[in-house]
């Protein structure tokens, strides 16, 4: 009867068909990774250092234009982006909620079709930016643009496709994943052996420590309301019942979304002829990642708090919580349940949106501002604001593992 | 195919050779598929063919679950000479037999019986004290079953749990809560939407002033908030003639997807109760969960199963999803040769009216008529229109169960008019007196899902006869009002009245037809939708149960070990007590690898096998009782538990963590925090503490 069923949606999932799916996972991806996309000469590829740092954070790969040079991202952004619809935006959208299989069905489609179109986007950025020199393309412009997108947007959907069937297998887990895989790809891809001296070794583990107990704080540390549930139970009438709701739930969202916004509009300005040098000089102070000054720190710090923010009101949606907790039969202490009871998360979701966003802009920024400090390279600054999002991945991968190590473990009555 | 099929021995008993689809329809089941087959092609003869194949080549004991037992004992009586000729014994469980004629039952080849009375059964077994269970855990792992009418049972009752409860005291402040809350009034007080029922800030002063409280969802006042939340539920959520019926005295639950009574059924958590002082009953009383299971859940013990519906294609997703098993579609014998149509309407008046223009049409043409509602509230409702115009007509409702067959078998008769709940929508054959006249369905509201719709309609045109299926829907249909997003409906309504251009127009409602066919996909649509979410919940709750289910199977397989050591202990004979152990040791072994170990840590001399059951009887007939009190003492707090955290597991999303991982988590980690419980000390009869 126990089949092995990789990628079977909603099966009984094993330690081992987890394994075998995230393997197969990243054989996959290191296959797309080296594969050099049709229609460009691959000896000209044009490597630009500045979205080369962008790729560290995003897992995309372009500095060898291959089938995965978008990585994920276009996915995650597509995602947020009809969370964004289901919140408010869309009472359409908002309905497919109440719909279980068949609006995760509607739910997927369009969050398939963004990425078609966020990934169009982002490739016919990347060659018409200049990102990727006319000169490497093998065939007359328009027949190398018409294959490069197709072959990046593809690329991005066979990635989205994974990642879809991994979330399917274990709540957010594939994305996070892919992501992680590209990240490590792209270290070991660009770091070099000078690179590696003992001081900065030093300076790296010291930070590394800090971000990933920065990040496990932020996981394990949650708002908590008291209440009890409607369940007519004599022996434990008033027995309390909690409610969390958790910092780390901004998630690293805000940071995968931010740093590349910041990182495409530093580029774009410096590349068009039209702005004048002053202007450029004045967005590369504020968006330049790869010049480390304090006001990049500074709207780097405001753009993820305010962007985790958002991000926190867009998934926690108040009115959805508060029938969810009348269903299940809890209320919360002074709090009736209905509308109260969503106002009072309302005005709580805003301050633990704040918290979280808190957290995370500071374990973002906190490499930035050691190196003001104390010199290391470039590289080294980001690999450990990578962490952030490495580091989240592995705690939830390493929660899943022990949970199921323990379930195939464990007998009752031995 | 054919040597599944003696058509010899078919003919010789029933008078029929089984059609071609027939044996088609065996020979997938015996694949272990679900099969879709029409109602009148011959489904309780496929059931019957299948089991006796799956009997003779597996060895195993085969169950039959019908969706009810006049179902049960009608295809039992049908086919037992059949099955004589073959060596096989047909058997019957019937929730109303006393425990030694389903004793005898259950020992036979093939039984028929419904799920839920198996299932009740295996539960009793569970917390028995003394005495042998009906049918146990090995016993189900062994057998096999065969699911007639499987949507019924997987889908629309899968997520039910069954529920053996003992009882606690109730609170006497229930009358006084539910007099308070009957004073409440809709929008001013409270306001409903979607099956939540919210007080407003108005009805939460009022509800404190007169409760001499402060605040009703303050800590200390728990009893209180939980009361006036089952009053609530009790007298604007739950109506009479719709969720229960009162039956002598009593409030008897009624199945909303097949309309019938659930006898040994009733609301837990106080809400039964919070019913019975609405309508002034005596009060019974609190039921506190003992055990329980859910259907899917249960059934999923069997060594294996298949089944068949007239609706089961619809769901293949799900059944291949959750079961890992495809549904097979069977060709009709004959061409269907049915009208069917669905119309749909704004107002229920327009709806009701045009119901009669169509019953008094094919009336007028001696065709006989079923017309199907989805409760009896609603059947009441329309009954008043049909004696408003003279028309003669006979009901079926939950109350009528005894008349059932007897109803049922005049409904086919020529012009004969039949009103009845959703009862014989499900599993009913209406045989008709003119072959000519062909049986006209109409069904009166949107059933939850169009599934359900389907399955009345399939009253009508059996093995290719004539017939006509009506469904009619409204907006102002229960399943509308009670089940969808208020919000969202009226929206709609909105946009369909709009579309029509005039929307204070008072007569706009005879215009927007049924012929609209705006209306139509969306009031179809609503149902598609419910149904998924529907399906979903289904899903949740089997994967909720998982973990669950495998420390139900180590506990009660350890109780059982127990169960038999009392039983050998109660023996009166010495010699028979020696026999049975020395059988029991041969085979089963569990007197050497449960019982001596047990004395051992109960500091109880270690015998020789016939030293230790002559000299210590009643040591270790104790330690065995309270073996069984520890067991079901852990199960119990374990299930109060668990229904705290299933509830509020979901909410984990908003932390970040799986639910998924964090509920098995939480399940292993109950069972070692609470493990010593299970060998904690205990008092003997002669007053020591025993490890």
């Amino acid at each position: 009867m126990n089949k092995l069923n990789i990628f079977k949606e909603n099966n009984d999932v094993t330690l081992k068909q987890l394994f075998i799916s995230l393997l197969s996972v990243m054989f996959i991806y290191i296959l797309g990774y080296n594969f050099v996309i049709f229609g460009v000469d691959k000896e000209l590829i044009n490597s630009n250092t500045n979205y080369i740092l962008i790729q560290l954070l995003t897992g995309g790969s372009s500095q060898s234009l291959s089938l995965f040079a978008l990585g994920v991202s276009p996915f995650i952004t597509a995602k947020i982006i009809v969370s964004l619809l289901e919140s408010d935006l869309s009472k359409q959208v908002g309905s497919w909620r109440e719909l279980g299989d068949l609006g995760k069905k509607y739910k997927n489609r369009l969050t398939y079709g963004i990425t078609i179109v966020v990934s169009i986007m982002l490739s016919l950025g990347l060659v018409l930016t200049g990102l990727v020199s006319s000169k490497i393309f093998i065939y007359n412009d328009i027949l190398s643009i018409i294959l490069i997108v197709s072959q990046l947007t593809l690329g991005v959907m066979i990635l989205s496709y994974f990642a879809q069937k991994l979330d399917d297998m274990f709540y957010f887990l594939g994305t996070g994943f892919i992501l992680t895989v590209g990240i490590i790809l792209n270290y070991i891809n660009i770091i070099s052996i000078d690179m590696i001296t003992l001081q900065n070794i030093a300076i790296f583990g010291v930070l590394g420590f800090v971000v990933v107990s920065l990040i496990i704080f932020m996981n394990s540390s949650y708002y908590k309301f008291i209440g009890t549930s409607y369940n007519y139970n004599v022996e434990t009438l008033d027995q309390e019942e909690e409610l969390k709701i958790n910092f780390g739930h901004v998630g690293v969202v805000a940071l995968i979304f931010v740093t590349p916004i910041m990182a495409l509009i530093n580029y774009g300005i410096n590349n068009i002829d039209y702005f004048s040098s002053v202007d450029k000089e004045f967005i590369r102070n504020l968006f330049d990642l790869s010049t480390i000054s304090i006001s990049t720190i500074i709207v780097y710090f405001v753009s993820i708090l305010f962007f985790a923010m958002i991000y926190m009101m867009i998934t926690f949606d108040v009115e959805h919580v508060a029938n969810m907790l009348y269903q299940k039969g809890f209320y919360i202490y002074n709090v009736a349940p209905g509308n109260e009871t969503e106002e009072l998360l309302g005005k709580y979701v805003w301050k633990i949106g704040f918290i979280g966003g808190f957290i995370l802009a500071l374990i973002v920024i906190l490499p930035y501002i050691v190196n003001l400090f104390v010199t290391m390279p470039l590289l080294y600054v980001l690999l450990s604001t990578s962490l952030v999002i490495v580091g989240n991945t592995v705690i939830n991968l390493n929660r899943a593992i022990y949970v199921l190590y323990k379930q195939e473990k464990q007998t009752y009555l031995s | 195919m054919s040597q599944l099929i003696n058509k010899n021995q078919i003919e010789k008993h029933l008078g029929i050779i089984p059609y071609e689809v027939q044996e088609k329809a065996v020979f997938e089941l015996l694949n272990r598929n679900i099969i879709q087959m029409e109602t009148g092609e011959g489904k309780s003869l496929v059931s019957i063919l299948t089991a006796l194949n799956l009997y003779k080549k597996e060895n195993k004991k085969v169950f039959i679950f019908t969706t009810n037992e006049y179902l049960a004992e009608r295809d039992m009586l049908l086919f037992t000479n059949l099955m004589k000729e073959n060596n096989i014994k047909l058997g019957l469980i019937k929730d109303t037999m006393s425990h030694l004629e389903k004793e005898e039952n259950y020992k036979l080849d093939i039984i028929y019986t419904t799920a839920t009375n198996v299932a009740f059964d295996y539960l009793r077994g569970t917390t028995l004290q003394v005495g042998t269970p009906l049918i146990t855990l090995s016993d189900i792992k062994d057998s096999l079953v065969i699911l007639d009418e499987i949507d019924s049972i997987l889908l629309d009752k899968g997520n039910t749990p069954l529920i053996i409860s003992e009882s606690i005291n109730l609170s006497t402040n229930c009358f006084m809560v539910d007099k308070l809350v009957k004073s409440l009034k809709e929008f001013e007080h409270y306001n409903i939407n979607k099956n939540n029922i919210y007080l407003t800030q108005q009805g939460l002063q009022k509800l404190n002033k007169n409760l001499s409280i402060e605040a009703l969802y303050a800590k200390g006042n728990e009893e209180y908030a939980k009361l006036v939340h089952n009053a609530l539920k009790a007298n604007y959520l739950l109506k009479k003639n719709v969720e229960y019926i009162v039956e002598k005295g009593t409030i008897k639950l009624v199945d909303q997807s097949t309309g019938r009574k659930l006898e040994s059924q009733s609301y837990s958590d106080g809400l039964q109760q919070a019913i019975e002082v609405k309508e002034g009953l005596d009060i019974t009383h609190i039921n506190q969960t003992k055990t329980m299971i859910t259907l899917q859940n249960f059934i999923s013990l069997f060594d294996d199963f298949v089944g068949l519906s007239g609706t089961a294609k619809p769901a293949e997703k799900e059944f291949f999803k959750l079961y890992n098993k495809k549904v097979i579609k069977i060709d009709r014998n004959k061409p269907l040769n049915r009208t069917d149509v669905t119309y749909g309407y704004m107002k229920k008046e327009h709806k009701y009216q045009h119901a009669i223009g169509l019953i008094k049409e094919y009336h007028s043409k001696k065709h006989p008529i079923l017309i199907g509602t989805q409760t009896i509230k609603e059947l009441n409702e329309f009954k008043s229109y049909l004696n408003k115009e003279n028309i003669k007509f006979k009901t079926l409702d939950a109350t009528k169960e005894e008349e059932e067959a007897f109803i049922i078998s005049k409904a086919g008769e020529e012009g004969s008019i039949l009103l009845s709940t959703n009862m014989a929508g499900r599993g009913t054959d209406i045989i008709l007196s003119n072959k000519e006249k062909g049986l006209v369905v109409i069904g009166l509201s949107a059933s939850q899902s169009i599934r359900i719709d389907d399955q009345l309609r399939g009253r009508s045109g059996r093995q290719g006869e004539i017939g006509y299926s009506f469904i009619l829907k409204s907006f102002e249909d229960d399943f509308y009002k009670e089940k969808i997003d208020q919000d969202t409906l009226n929206q709609v309504i909105y946009l369909i009245e709009k579309s029509h251009g005039n929307t204070k127009n008072k007569d706009l409602y005879c215009y927007i037809s049924y012929e609209d066919k705006t209306l139509l996909k969306q009031l179809e649509k609503f149902q598609i939708s419910y149904e998924s979410s529907l399906s979903e919940q289904r899903f949740n709750t089997y994967e909720k149960y998982k973990e669950v289910e495998k420390l139900r199977q180590s506990l009660f397989s350890r109780r059982l070990e127990y169960l038999k050591a009392i039983n050998i202990n109660n023996l009166s004979n010495e010699s028979t007590k020696l026999d049975y152990l020395k059988l029991s040791d041969s085979t089963g072994n569990y007197y050497n690898d449960i019982f001596t170990p047990k004395m051992n840590e109960h500091n109880i001399n270690i015998k020789p096998l016939e030293q230790a059951i002559s000299y210590d009887i009643e040591s270790s007939l104790h330690i065995c009782q309270l073996e069984l009190i520890k067991i079901d003492n852990f199960w119990k707090n374990f299930l109060i538990f668990f229904a705290n955290e299933i509830f509020t597991i979901d909410l984990l999303q908003y932390s970040g963590a799986n639910p998924k991982i964090e509920l098995i988590n939480k399940v292993i980690d109950y069972y070692k925090n609470n493990e010593e419980l299970l060998k904690s000390k205990v008092e003997t009869k002669n007053g020591g503490a025993n490890e």
